[in-house]
C-alpha cells in the first residue's frame, strides 16, 4: 500500500478537485482507493454528498474512536471508500495530544492496509504546518499541486524548503511531483510560468500532465460527482485524471508488483 | 522577462535535494515521535550492539558467555507499549475475556433416603443446597414438570432447560444416550448448569443458577447423587 498527501502553501489550487478525481481514476484502473479528507474545511466530503457533514470521519478517528471500518464511507464503486473530515469542532473542543497525532496516523494507514487498501490519497488543508504538515509526513510520497499563476508559483522555493526540512527531521516522504493546475490555455502568463517551472525543475520533480482550468470542474462540483461522473460518456477532460493516475502509478511505484504478478493477455486469445 | 520571480539556481539545488532518496520509511519516523506508546518501535528495538559486527564464531562466544540476563523488563515494556497501541487502534480486542469464576464447592458424600419421590428429592436436596450458598437448585423431569424449586424464580432456568432438552432430543445421540451437562450464562448474569441424570423414572434434569460457575468435575457427582437418590430401593 502507498500513502499520498497533496500539499501546497496557497489555498484554491484545486487539491480537492485533484484529490476526487485522481482517487476515482485510481479505484477505476483496480486500485483500491481510500480518499481521506484531513481539511477541516471537508472539501471532500461537501464535494460528493450534502450528507457527510453530519458524519464522523478523520477527526473522530484522531481523538479517540478505534474503529476506522465504522468511519469510512462505501461509495457506489466498490474500489473507491472514502473517509470524510468528520466532526472537527466537536473534536477540536474535546482536544487531541500534538504527540499523538503521528502515532494515530500511522494507526490510520495501517488499518487501511489490513481492510485491503493499495492506495490512500489524503486532501489536506492549505500550508505545510499544523495537522497538513503531519499527514505530509506520514505519507510515502506528496503530489504538490501548483497553481499556474505568478504569484502562486513564487511560493514553491518556500515549499521546497519546507519539505526539505521534513527530510531532514526524519520524514520519508518523496515528492511525487509538481503538478500545474489551473493552466489557462489562452494565457500567455500562465503558459509562461508553466515553462519557467518546467526549465528550473528536474522532469522527474514536474508531471508531465496539467490540470487546465475548466467550467467542468465547476460544474462536477455542482453536481456533487467526478468529472467522469459528469456525463454517461466520460468527457475529455476526465482522461486528464486517467493520465495522472499512470503516471502515478510510475512514480509511486503502483504498477510494478501488478505487473510482476499478472501476466499478459493478448488482444485475440 | 520572468514572470516567476523565481531564483533558478536556488529552486535546482532545493529539488536536487529532495531528489535523493529518503533516509527512513514515513510510517515508523511518524511512530517514533512517541517512543514509548507507538505501535512499532523500530528504533530503538532490537538494535544490534556495535561488537556484534564482529565475525560470527565470536558472537557465539560473546552470547553463550555473557552472564548478564536478556533485559526481559525492558522487552516486556515495549511489548506492552505494542499491545496498547493496537488496542487503541483497534486493531486487537482491549482484553481476552476472562474464564468464569468457578464455585469452590465441596461435596459430602451423599446417603440417598428411600421413600416418595418428594421424600428423596428433599434429601438430595438437604445434601447439596449447604455446599451451594447463594445459589437456587430446580429439579425438572424430561417433561417439563417442575418437581423442586420456586416456580416464580424457576422461568428463565427452565425456558433454558426445555430449548436446550428440545434441541437435545433432535439430536441422534438422544437415542441411545443421556444429554450432556450444559453450563451457560442466563440474561440476569447468573450462571446456569443443567445437569442431565438418569434415574429409573427417566432423565431427570438438576437445574442450579449460582453467581459462580459450577466446576465441571462436581457435575459427575451431582448427577449420580440425584440417580442413587431417585434408584435407592426401598425396604
Amino acid at each position: 500500500m502507498i500513502a499520498i498527501a497533496t500539499a501546497s502553501q496557497k489555498g484554491g489550487v484545486g487539491k480537492t478537485t485533484l484529490c476526487i478525481n485522481l482517487a476515482y481514476s485510481l479505484a477505476r484502473r483496480g486500485w483500491t482507493t481510500l480518499l481521506v479528507d484531513t481539511d477541516p474545511q471537508g472539501g471532500v466530503g461537501l464535494s460528493l454528498a450534502r450528507s457527510t457533514r453530519t458524519k464522523q470521519g478523520f477527526y473522530d478517528f484522531l481523538s479517540g474512536e478505534r474503529d476506522i471500518n465504522k468511519l469510512i464511507l462505501p461509495t457506489r464503486l466498490p474500489e473507491l471508500q472514502i473517509l470524510p473530515t468528520g466532526q472537527y469542532d466537536h473534536c477540536a473542543r474535546r482536544g487531541w495530544s500534538a504527540q499523538e497525532v503521528p502515532v494515530r496516523l500511522a494507526d490510520l494507514l495501517r488499518a487501511a492496509e489490513l481492510r485491503g487498501v493499495d492506495c490512500v490519497i489524503m486532501d489536506t488543508a492549505a500550508g505545510l504546518n499544523g495537522m497538513s504538515e503531519s499527514v505530509v509526513k506520514a505519507c510515502d510520497y506528496v503530489i504538490l499541486p501548483q497553481q499556474a499563476e505568478p504569484l502562486a508559483v513564487r511560493s514553491v522555493p518556500h515549499m521546497l524548503e519546507t519539505l526539505s526540512r521534513f527530510r531532514t527531521e526524519g520524514a520519508g516522504v518523496k515528492v511525487a511531483g509538481i503538478l500545474m493546475t489551473m493552466v489557462m490555455g489562452d494565457s500567455q502568463i500562465s503558459q509562461k510560468v508553466v515553462a519557467e517551472l518546467r526549465a528550473m525543475l528536474p522532469n522527474d520533480l514536474m508531471f508531465d500532465q496539467v490540470v487546465p482550468r475548466m467550467n467542468s470542474f465547476l460544474e462536477a462540483s455542482a453536481m456533487g460527482v467526478p468529472v467522469a461522473l459528469l456525463k454517461k460518456n466520460p468527457p475529455p477532460e476526465a482522461l486528464i485524471f486517467d493520465q495522472l493516475a499512470a503516471e502515478l502509478e510510475q512514480r509511486a511505484g503502483l504498477a510494478e508488483e501488478r505487473e510482476s504478478s499478472e501476466s499478459h493477455a493478448s488482444l485475440l486469445d | 522577462m520572468q514572470v516567476s520571480w523565481i531564483d533558478a539556481h536556488q529552486v535546482t539545488a532545493l529539488a536536487e535535494g529532495l531528489r535523493r532518496a529518503p533516509t527512513k520509511s514515513p510510517l515508523p519516523s511518524a511512530a517514533t515521535q512517541s517512543v514509548a506508546t507507538s505501535l512499532v518501535d523500530d528504533s530503538a528495538a532490537f538494535v544490534f550492539p556495535e561488537e556484534l559486527e564482529e565475525p560470527l564464531e565470536s558472537l557465539a562466544e560473546v552470547i553463550v558467555e555473557s552472564d548478564s540476563p536478556p533485559p526481559m523488563v525492558d522487552f516486556r515494556a515495549r511489548l506492552q507499549a505494542i499491545r496498547e497501541r493496537a488496542v487503541s487502534a483497534g486493531l486487537i480486542p482491549a482484553k481476552a475475556p476472562a474464564p468464569p469464576e468457578e464455585l469452590h464447592l465441596e461435596l459430602p458424600p451423599f446417603q440417598p433416603r428411600t421413600g416418595a419421590v418428594s421424600a428423596r428429592l428433599a434429601a438430595f436436596i438437604d445434601w447439596a443446597q449447604p455446599a451451594l450458598v447463594d445459589a437456587e437448585i430446580f429439579i425438572v423431569d424430561d417433561q417439563g414438570d417442575l418437581h423442586w424449586g420456586t416456580p416464580a424464580t424457576a422461568g428463565l432456568a427452565l425456558s433454558a432447560i426445555m430449548a436446550w432438552s428440545a434441541a437435545s432430543r433432535m439430536s441422534a445421540l438422544a437415542a441411545c444416550e443421556t444429554p450432556e451437562p450444559l453450563r451457560q450464562v442466563l440474561a440476569t448474569g447468573r450462571h446456569l448448569a443443567v445437569i442431565p441424570c438418569p434415574t429409573r423414572l427417566g432423565i431427570m434434569h438438576v437445574a442450579i443458577t449460582s453467581l459462580a460457575l459450577v466446576p465441571q468435575a462436581q457435575i459427575l457427582v451431582i448427577s449420580q447423587a440425584l440417580t442413587s437418590a431417585m434408584d435407592a430401593n426401598d425396604e
